[in-house]
């Protein structure tokens, strides 16, 4: 039965993440951004709270939460400062990897950590500087080497690195189309192989994203020596759609403090959004960001369900992006002047959106992979085989 | 909990019309449109689906019990099952929404406003087995989204009401049993002025002028209707003369309060349209497009009906959020209209890229492509234009200052 209201424990969750993000997070946020870097007394409230494992299960000191309740509290921490939820987020995308590819033995390695230290961390290396990175076609390569791998290649934008006991690390195993060439592997983040180079990045500053090389590093291939394509995709079918969520509630955040500037700013004797062209302007702000949510908790829902969200987080993590860059930079806009200007709030949001939605795919890879999974089957394709047809 | 599933009841409403869409509608809908109506054959045969649902063009009245009972339905998420079937009737048909015999329009304010004698009387006049409609007249010349400007005067005149004015656009005007006709005893008072009468077809001082031709929507009826001295009778005040006393704005809110469910309907009805669009557009290029050799062009084709196919569910998840909330009696003013914003903005959108897409084919009379382009447009107008929707949209963003727009 459709419905638009989470059940108690997930509205709960929420409260605390919306308290926690005003209290805690909202007079950090010019530091955490100017200092690019989250302040240790915000990340142990954030701990204590039990939030980053929330997800995980009960053995490794998590509550089980589902992805609904994953995207719900990531939005209301997004709302006040996207680039200091990224940084909270210490298990984050590379403890789902875990735990949609490992074995049991390598989930007690790599989980259980966090029950019992307070500063264990891991971080996800994905990214590299050809963004079609993200859908399989990676440099960073996989050598067996007796039992285990070894990695060579370099690694962009890999958040919460410094402080990462380990990496997961996607690289190329073989050849293959796209991910199925593609498996995880975790990396001790103290192997004299690494190089870890802080990153100066536009937004989501407080998160601290790395520049990762790996040259030779011993490295454990996760899960069997078969490859696992539908983890794969799966994996990135909730990194978008838990991105997806943040862009919504960076989104909401700009558009609140617009909001709230448009009733205090006059021009020509009221308030400017009693002008309707800046009412009309800011209408569509809202029904664009409004419609990306639903489009994200639809996505949560699929994946909840346990179904394949790869069609239902492509559209949620297009969407989002398009529509939270574009109503960022509307928020400067309706501010004018001052809305360029790092004393107000909004153009913080701009560069923490428009880096989220470059950040693990961006919405080319995603429509890439949104194609393929609407029109393979549908008949909408070369009906000669030699055609040559791009395809991820 | 946060769920997009369909209850059974939804998907049996949705499968049960999709298929008489299919089979009953489809197949005429070209030449419905060419000759500005369906055969009346077709009308009798959809009396018992129109009896069942009664789902004329903002005719659901979803959450609102009353009027649920009268179309004999009364259950829990009306509003959500009136939208799940009014996608269907949008991808049947766009006109479907109103050429469906009933009370249509006039529906949901008949049955909140009227007395149980008024309710009694002109419900029954609509029951079959013969086609009926019913009709609502609110839009004037100089009036139609603002609708506190109507200049249609009525006086007492003993136990009669006299009314003289011009209503123009009304949907099924012509053939209507009986039309909820707005006038107003006094344009100085603004809404307090107004009155609403049920009038009956033939009444003497009552005629119907021109039928417009339309753009699209064709189908469907459109008419001016004329009064000149056309006496009412008191007993025919909606709502009885009580209704009013006060000072009461019963006129005015008797137009505005059906929108929160209405509106979100009207966004459905275009991702129908836009579904259909898209499903025809996908039919094309899977049929014409790819020839076999290598096609540059494929790659941007895909891109274009993903990006469609998006939209679509975009809009659609928006009208479903809005109804859900009428549903669970939560105010949805400004969700209700950013459906109705989106919906026909995307359809309009859809249906365009559609004949884009199908080049010289696109253009071509008697394809569903070209109909279903110049259909959606009025989706975008009527209702409260995309415009008005905007309004009420930031009238409800900014809570410290009152815009002073109408509209809802």
């Amino acid at each position: 039965m459709i419905s638009f209201t989470p059940t108690e424990d997930e509205q709960a969750l929420l409260d605390t993440c919306a308290r926690f993000a005003e209290q805690v997070l909202a007079p950090q946020t010019r530091e955490a951004d100017r200092e690019n870097a989250i302040s240790d007394r915000v990340r142990q409230q954030y701990r204590e709270l039990g939030m980053p494992l929330l997800g995980l299960p009960e053995t490794y000191g998590g509550s089980e939460f589902g992805l609904i309740a994953k995207v719900l509290a990531e939005e209301a921490l997004a709302r006040v400062d996207a680039a200091q939820a990224v940084a909270l987020d210490e298990a984050g995308f590379a403890a789902q990897a875990v735990l949609l590819l490992a074995t049991d033995a390598q989930k007690q390695q790599l989980l259980a950590p966090f029950a019992q230290d307070a500063a264990y961390a891991l971080a996800l290396a994905a990214d590299e500087r050809d963004p079609a990175a993200n859908l399989g076609y990676m440099q960073t390569q996989a050598e067996p080497a007796g039992e285990d791998y070894r990695l060579s290649g370099e690694k962009l934008a890999v958040y919460n690195a410094q402080r990462a006991r380990h990496f997961i690390v996607l690289a190329r195993v073989q050849e293959g189309e796209g991910l199925a060439g593609v498996a995880a592997f975790a990396v001790d983040a103290r192997d004299p192989g690494l190089t870890i180079e802080l990153e100066d990045r536009m937004g989501l500053r407080a998160a601290r994203a790395c520049r990762v090389g790996f040259n030779g590093v011993k490295a454990q291939r996760l899960g069997g020596e078969e490859g696992n394509v539908a983890g794969l995709r799966r994996l990135y079918a909730i990194i978008r759609t838990v991105n997806a969520a943040r862009i919504v509630g960076a989104g909401r955040g700009a558009l609140n403090f617009a909001i709230d500037y448009a009733q205090d700013r006059k021009t020509f004797g009221k308030p400017i959004c009693a002008h309707q062209g800046l009412a009309f302007f800011m209408a569509d702000m809202e029904v664009a960001l409004e419609a990306a949510r639903n489009l994200v908790l639809k996505a949560a829902w699929r994946l909840a369900q346990g179904e394949d969200a790869t069609v239902e987080s492509c559209n949620a993590a297009i969407y989002a992006a398009e529509s939270g860059v574009r109503v960022t930079i509307d928020a400067i806009q309706v501010y004018g002047g001052a809305g360029f200007m790092k004393d107000m709030p909004v153009e913080r949001y701009a560069r923490d959106v428009r880096t989220l939605a470059n950040m693990l795919g961006g919405s080319e890879d995603h429509q890439a992979v949104l194609g393929e999974a609407l029109y393979t089957n549908s008949g909408l394709k070369a009906k000669d085989s030699k055609a040559k047809v791009v395809a991820p | 909990m946060i769920d997009f599933s369909f209850t059974p009841q939804m998907k049996m409403a949705r499968d049960m019309l999709h298929s008489i869409m299919e089979k009953k509608v489809r197949p005429l809908c070209l030449q419905a449109d060419q000759e500005a109506g369906y055969p009346d054959s077709f009308y009798k045969e959809m009396m018992p689906l129109a009896q069942g649902f009664s789902l004329g063009g903002g005719g659901s009245s979803g959450g609102k019990k009353e009027s649920s009972e009268v179309a004999g339905m009364s259950m829990k998420n009306m509003a959500l099952l009136a939208v799940v079937a009014g996608e269907e009737l949008g991808w049947g048909d766009p006109s479907m929404s109103l050429v469906m015999p009933g009370p249509g329009t006039g529906g949901p304010a008949l049955a909140a406003r009227g007395t149980p004698e008024q309710k009694e009387k002109y419900f029954g006049m609509l029951k079959g087995p013969q086609p009926h409609w019913a009709a609502y007249a609110l839009t004037e010349p100089g009036c139609g989204s603002d609708a506190a400007a109507i200049r249609t005067r009525c006086h007492k005149d003993g136990d009669h009401y006299v009314i003289n004015g011009t209503k123009c656009y009304i949907s099924n005007g012509a053939r209507a049993e009986w039309t909820l006709v707005f006038a107003t005893i006094d344009p100085a008072l603004g809404h307090a002025g107004h009155r609403v009468f049920i009038v009956e077809k033939g009444t003497p001082g009552f005629k119907v002028g021109k039928l417009e031709s339309k753009l699209g929507f064709r189908a469907t009826e459109t008419a001016e209707l004329i009064f000149e001295d056309c006496r009412v009778p008191v007993a025919n005040l909606l709502g009885g003369e009580e209704a009013y006393a006060k000072g009461e704005k019963a006129g005015f809110k008797t137009a505005m309060e059906f929108f929160d469910t209405s509106r979100p309907l009207v966004g459905i009805m275009a991702v129908g349209i836009a579904r259909a669009a898209y499903e025809e557009l996908l039919q094309f290029v899977h049929d014409n497009y790819l020839l076999s050799r290598p096609i540059p062009r494929y790659q941007a084709m895909r891109d274009r009906l993903a990006d469609l196919q998006r939209k679509i569910e975009a809009a659609r998840l928006l009208c479903w959020k809005a109804a859900w909330m009428a549903d669970n009696g939560i105010r949805n003013t400004k969700e209700a209209s950013m459906a109705k914003l989106y919906g026909p903005q995307i359809g309009m959108e859809v249906t365009s890229c559609a004949v884009q897409l199908m080049g010289a084919h696109g253009t071509a009379k008697g394809t569903l492509s070209e109909k279903l382009f110049r259909d959606v447009k009025v989706f975008d107008i009527f209702e409260g234009a995309h415009q008005i929707q905007q309004m009420v949209v930031a009238r409800n963003m900014f809570e410290r200052v009152r815009l002073t727009t109408a509209g809802g």
